[in-house]
């Protein structure tokens, strides 16, 4: 289904009790993919993905009401999301009672088991080094290297100055590049 | 073949050199039913009930009340004006009927007295008459005394 729709318009759906509905339901469809693999990349198993990108939608729909625009509404579902995932990642490490050490071992786990998962072996052992790095620190990675975001838009998401983002970008490759070397 | 394991080491050295691709896959289909099934998991909003809004006397009398106020208010100043007024103009006129000092030239006396020429004459011959009545009086009374 392609949409057009700016987000004016959609919010103008969505604060009319007559047409939150059917503007909601743009909204999931506007979103939902973009969400999922925002998501994905932090808590790596499909089904966590899938019951976190249910919750934030949920959520969204209970505070629709409240949401008045003064960011965007990408930028708005994109901290829902992110919230979730990391609280999510730090529930599974402390059930899990894993230490940021051990993480690589725990994802190379999950992974090699994961039906879903279709990468090779430099894949997994990138996966395994991005796991290693502080949750903060793995989203900027992920951002910038898989989703090439802009540091601008970074920044108004998770509400950190460019030059911060930049100097933990910069940390982030060090790290990852260092425990491929090792792993060799 | 172990040439190609140490190529393999140099290429993992460099992030470059992974393959960037998303090496994630999801089940078929699965983004339109998830957008389908999620409009089925959103919990039913209740429109806020508005109870009616209680009118209570005092709310009902309250615009009569204050505009009842307002309206003696103007009527009390109206009054107190007038009467501040009036005083003023009452001062002014016992004040000009005060008996003062004539200046000025003679001649123009008798413009600005309110009794007529003749009048005035009249009351001078009274009290010359009265004046001779009192002196004869008192002569007789001491002169009587005195003998």
């Amino acid at each position: 289904m392609e949409n057009n729709i700016n987000d004016e318009e959609l919010l103008e759906l969505l604060h009319d009790p007559e047409t939150q509905r059917h503007g909601f339901a743009q909204l999931v469809s506007e979103y939902s993919e973009r969400l999922y693999w925002q998501i994905r990349k932090m808590v790596l198993s499909h089904e966590d993905s899938n019951d976190i990108l249910q919750d934030v939608f949920i959520k969204a729909w209970n505070h629709i009401d409240t949401f008045r625009g003064e960011s965007k509404l990408s930028t708005w579902l994109y901290r829902i999301a992110i919230n979730e995932s990391i609280t999510f990642v730090k529930k599974e490490r402390a059930r899990n009672n894993i230490s940021l050490d051990d993480e690589d071992i725990f994802v190379a786990n999950k992974l090699e088991g994961d039906t879903y998962f279709d990468g090779d072996e430099a894949q997994l052992l990138l996966q395994k080094s991005i796991a290693i790095l502080p949750e903060k620190q793995r989203l900027v990675f992920q951002m910038k290297y898989f989703d090439e975001m802009k540091y601008e838009d970074m920044s108004e998401i998770l509400g950190t100055s460019v030059g911060a983002l930049k100097a933990s970008y910069h940390h982030a490759v060090k790290k990852i590049e260092n425990y491929l070397s090792k792993s060799h | 073949m172990s040439a190609n394991k140490s190529d393999m080491k140099t290429n993992l050295n460099n992030l470059e050199n992974i393959d960037k691709s998303n090496p994630f896959r999801v089940p078929e289909n699965y983004f339109a039913q998830f957008n389908e099934d999620i409009m089925y998991k959103l919990p039913v909003k209740l429109k806020p009930v508005i109870e009616p809004k209680r009118v209570t006397l005092w709310n009902k009398a309250r615009p009569w009340v204050y505009a009842a106020a307002i309206f003696v208010l103007m009527f009390v100043g109206i009054q107190f004006y007038k009467y501040s007024v009036n005083n003023r103009i009452n001062n002014k006129q016992v004040a000009s009927t005060q008996p003062q000092a004539f200046k000025g030239n003679i001649d123009k006396y008798w413009s600005t007295v309110n009794i007529s020429e003749d009048e005035f004459y009249q009351y001078l011959e009274n009290q010359l008459t009265e004046d001779s009545y009192y002196d004869f009086i008192y002569n007789q009374i001491y002169s009587e005394t005195s003998m």
